[in-house]
């Protein structure tokens, strides 16, 4: 339960010294947790793998479409593709033009599409279906699991407590995924303002003790207070911050951008990790969300501006990595809770559905189009495709073809491995 | 009580405030929070009286051995014992009451000053909890004040602007802090409202929250189901007859009603969408039109029947889930995550008893043992507006607003834009409040109000201006850096610090980080320290954990 979450932050504040936690302390400040210790660590490597979110249930059938199917049209009034709104991928499944700024990462062989991704026992429900793919627990109970499937894995790393860089977020609010026993990872919703602000005209060593004084009330309370479950966690982000804060500041101040990107929030996020990753500040997943595919009504409308806003980003990102010589170690995998229903609804949208494509990308990446077209003759009782790839297939081929991790031990099983990698 | 009582509840809005910049304050998510052009607003003077037979908190703790108190369990706060004294009115506000009374306008509202605690603790928790609750028998002028200040609700910045007034200002702290509840779970956003024309709509839906918040819960989701904002967030403004789309229906079973573990199906769903056809969007106006309603035979939740939106609405808020649904949110919201049956039966039998009264629940939130407990005690994570409305508030800054609603927004919460459907997640596990990026913001808010003059506030220009130090120093006898800290941490964090804590900021206190400024303030057993160095201590004080905590 949560409750033992915060039971690690707990028992692992206990373990420090009452006065040792200065500055200089931070970096071996945490111990190792329980959960770390059931997991196999992972070895080093240098590999890097960037998590895009499609937040809200993309539609997979309107970005990469069975064109040639009268069953789509049949079923689509205005969300059908034809031939001349994709860019065909073989002469029956086509990429929305829409996300055309993919196409160069397409022909250059270094964008995988994974079609059909899914699970058993599919639930329509953005929440519980976002945990499943999250935490891996299929019952879909939020709350029950305690860490997510890239949190866990960060948790095994060898530097796991010295490194507070290796794992990234760009927003304010950390995704289930990064859970992580006994870290808390840092969250960048801004480049500029992930710096300890000083007070003007004031010494380096000045501020130093007045945020060394800061962190000892923290940790001090956290020892004071093991009844209270949230004193563990505040010393733990608290901790993290300033650790996090002086290894990023400076480095990726030096960073500047080869291309420029487009306006959009994606792309502010998508830069925030290029800058990590080329700045060497020892990242090993960067984690970025991007919203608003609950198309319900007026998809096309919608879409006609998130897809170009995604292919964009995500496009100027591999330019940008490309340029400063950083692209060959990372690995970029989106993911959506779920796909649409495949019959539109009345209001030119679509209802919450299962099975859908993600994307893989990367120089490594063996380019291509994987998985059984979508079956628009045999659906669910609700009107959903059959999944025919489980997204756990997915994380075992990433865990263990890119990362080397013990991917059974992270995902509790085996699942078959895929040819993307 | 006297005939002023309502005028001691919180601060009354700064006058004149006809003066102010209206043009709107951009905040873009990397610029500082520091507004620069904020027309000062003329203080009003303190009418405060609290006659003189009570012993103030501050003679109590700063005159008394902080230790002793410590050891008897008052100054933590960790026990928030119920006893018969604490409820009686006209009682002596001690510190028990003062940290009970703290504690409840925390949860009830944004946090109380020196005043507000004074005042309530004279009318003893009982009535407290009375007087926060029949809110309706205050007159807020709040709502005059707001009128006159001419915001152009298609600016998303004055939208927040407004809010966040009344949350500053407002004497019916309850009632904002229901608001902001119900705009978590029946939540809408700017993000999909049809354009900034259509912004206004949602001011629309939140006086609608704010007017019935309070009201049977069967009302409050008549209301919502034909409310525009609501309309365009959950798309039932395009829900069609014989092709209804699932999204209202779904989200009010999940996450408005029931909950996704209270059994309903797919098939239940699918029946919802279609009984709640008929409503479209005229010129802004929801429309019921009962031919484009779908009149087919439905099963929904185990009946069967013709059914439109009122009964759905009837069949869900009659359900056996509902209550322990809408008493697990506010129990989460207002006392501490993840209650267990037991402690939420007091609310639920309310609920079912009352015909659904929203006020009947909160009544026996209130009045439950379990809301007063050590578990509920700093159980939550601030969230964004608890910490800064709270901090502002606390510190007495006078501030229009500008640049109040960025701040949160850095925090994780940019009020009229959720983070999804279901709102924000740290509404019901505060947990979710507090992460790198959140922290930062927090503490770095925190840095602007100790250093940059003018921030938030002309009249104060900082954390604590600097009469306002010397004047508690004098006032209150404050003879040391110890008296000194310890006097602001029982003013912001309700008790005094440990000695090892202390030490911590006594050490910061006397090392005098800035060699240019004057030793400007002298204590009378003979130790200096300067402005400067003593704002920063507060910094370090409202940055540590204890005020992170609700």
């Amino acid at each position: 339960m949560i409750s033992s979450r915060r039971g690690f932050f707990k028992n692992g504040l206990l373990m420090l010294g009452a006065s040792a936690l200065g500055l200089d302390m931070l970096n071996t400040a945490y111990p190792a947790g329980v959960l770390a210790e059931t997991l196999a660590q992972s070895p080093q490597n240098n590999n890097i793998l960037v998590i895009v979110q499609m937040a809200g249930g993309n539609d997979g059938l309107y970005a990469v479409a069975p064109y040639t199917d009268p069953l789509l049209a049949q079923n689509r009034p205005t969300l059908a593709l034809s031939a001349q709104d994709v860019i065909p991928l073989n002469s029956v499944m086509g990429l929305n033009k829409e996300l055309g700024a993919l196409q160069p990462l397409w022909e250059s062989g270094s964008m995988a599409v994974m079609q059909g991704v899914g699970y058993p026992d599919p639930i329509l429900s953005h929440f519980q279906s976002m945990y499943i793919w999250e935490s891996l627990d299929m019952t879909g109970q939020q709350g029950s699991a305690e860490y997510g499937w890239l949190g866990k894995y960060l948790s095994t790393l060898p530097n796991a407590q010295s490194q507070p860089l290796n794992g990234i977020e760009t927003g304010n609010q950390l995704p289930y995924a990064l859970q992580a026993p006994n870290f808390s990872v840092p969250a960048i919703a801004s480049a500029a303002n992930f710096k300890l602000q000083a007070p003007p005209q004031t010494s380096a060593a000045i501020e130093q003790t007045r945020t060394s004084a800061l962190l000892q009330l923290y940790t001090s309370f956290a020892q004071a207070n093991p009844q209270n479950t949230l004193s563990g966690l505040l010393s733990s982000v608290s901790a993290t911050t300033v650790s996090a804060t002086a290894d990023f500041d400076k480095a990726y101040a030096a960073y500047k951008p080869a291309i420029t990107y487009p306006q959009s929030t994606l792309s502010s996020q998508l830069q925030i990790v290029a800058g990590a990753i080329t700045q060497n500040l020892g990242v090993k997943v960067a984690y970025v969300i991007i919203g608003g595919f609950d198309t319900h009504v007026n998809a096309k409308e919608t879409l006609q501006k998130l897809y170009p806003e995604l292919a964009a980003a995500i496009a100027a990102f591999w330019q940008d990595l490309h340029a400063h010589g950083a692209d060959s170690n990372v690995l970029m995998m989106t993911w959506s809770e779920f796909g649409r229903r495949v019959k539109e609804n009345g209001g030119m949208g679509t209802d919450h559905g299962t099975a859908a494509p993600l994307f893989v990308f990367g120089p490594k990446v063996k380019g291509g189009l994987y998985g059984s077209n979508p079956d628009l003759s045999s659906l669910d009782t609700n009107g959903n495709l059959v999944y025919t790839t489980d997204f756990r297939s997915v994380y075992a081929t990433v865990l263990t073809k890119w990362a080397q991790a013990n991917t059974t031990s992270l995902l509790g099983g085996t699942y078959p491995l895929l040819n993307f990698l | 009580m006297n005939e002023n009582e309502n005028e001691h509840a919180f601060a009354p809005l700064p006058q004149p405030i006809l003066s102010i910049d209206d043009s709107p304050t951009v905040i873009s998510e990397d610029s500082a929070i520091i507004p620069e052009d904020i027309t000062a607003p003329k203080p009003q003077k303190k009418t405060l009286r609290f006659g003189g037979r009570k012993i103030s908190r501050r003679t109590l703790l700063i005159g008394a051995s902080v230790v002793g108190l410590a050891a008897a369990g008052i100054a933590g706060g960790t026990l928030l014992a119920r006893e018969q004294s604490v409820f009686a009115p006209g009682a002596n506000v001690t510190p028990a009451v003062e940290a009970n009374i703290a504690h409840l306008l925390r949860r009830a509202g944004f946090g109380g000053t020196q005043s507000d605690i004074q005042y309530y603790g004279s009318l003893g928790l009982t009535a407290a909890i009375n007087q926060l609750l029949n809110y309706e028998t205050i007159t807020d002028p709040i709502e005059n004040q707001l009128s006159s200040m001419n915001f152009d609700f298609t600016k998303f910045a004055d939208m927040q602007r407004w809010w966040i007034l009344r949350m500053l200002y407002t004497k019916r702290p309850l009632q904002e802090k229901m608001t902001l509840f119900w705009h978590g779970l029946l939540t809408s956003s700017a993000q999909k409202i049809g354009g900034p024309k259509n912004l206004p709509l949602l001011i629309q839906q939140n006086q609608f929250l704010r007017a019935h918040a309070l009201d049977t819960f069967d009302n409050i989701l008549l209301g919502i189901t034909q409310d525009p904002a609501m309309m365009w967030w959950l798309d039932l403004r395009l829900s069609r007859k014989n092709n209804p789309n699932e999204n209202y229906a779904r989200e009010l079973l999940e996450l408005f009603t029931l909950g996704v573990s209270s059994g309903y199906t797919q098939d239940d769903v699918r029946a919802a969408a279609f009984a709640l056809t008929g409503w479209s969007l005229r010129n802004g106006a929801s429309v019921y039109t009962p031919a484009q309603h779908n009149t087919a035979t439905q099963t929904f939740l185990g009946q069967t029947g013709s059914f439109d939106y009122r009964d759905i609405i009837r069949i869900i808020a009659a359900h056996p889930a509902a209550g322990p649904h809408l008493a697990t949110r506010l129990f989460s919201f207002f006392v501490h995550p993840n209650p267990s049956a037991e402690e939420i039966k007091p609310m639920v039998d309310a609920y079912y008893s009352s015909g659904h009264s929203v006020k009947a629940v909160m009544q026996a939130m209130f009045n439950a043992p379990a809301f007063f407990s050590a578990a509920a005690y700093r159980a939550r994570i601030k969230s964004p507006p608890e910490f800064v409305i709270g901090s502002i508030r606390q510190l007495e800054l006078k501030t229009q607003g500008q640049g109040v609603g960025g701040a949160m927004a850095a925090m994780g919460q940019s009020l009229f834009a959720p983070v999804n459907v279901a709102g924000w997640p740290g509404d019901t596990e505060s947990e979710a409040w507090m992460n790198t990026a959140t922290w930062l913001a927090r503490i770095n808010l925190l840095n602007t109000a100790a250093n940059v003059p003018g921030f938030l506030a002309a009249e104060t220009g900082n954390i604590l201006a600097f009469e306002t130090m010397t004047s508690d120093i004098a006032k209150h006898n404050l003879k040391s850096y110890g008296d000194f800290i310890n006097y602001y941490a029982q003013n912001f964090i309700d008790s005094a610090l440990s000695s090892e804590r202390l030490a911590l900021l006594t050490q910061f206190l006397q090392i005098n980080p800035y060699p240019s400024a004057l030793q400007n303030i002298t204590f009378a057993d003979g130790t200096k320290t300067s402005w400067e160095t003593a704002r920063n201590t507060i910094y370090i004080l409202l940055s540590g954990p204890e005020y992170q905590l609700n």
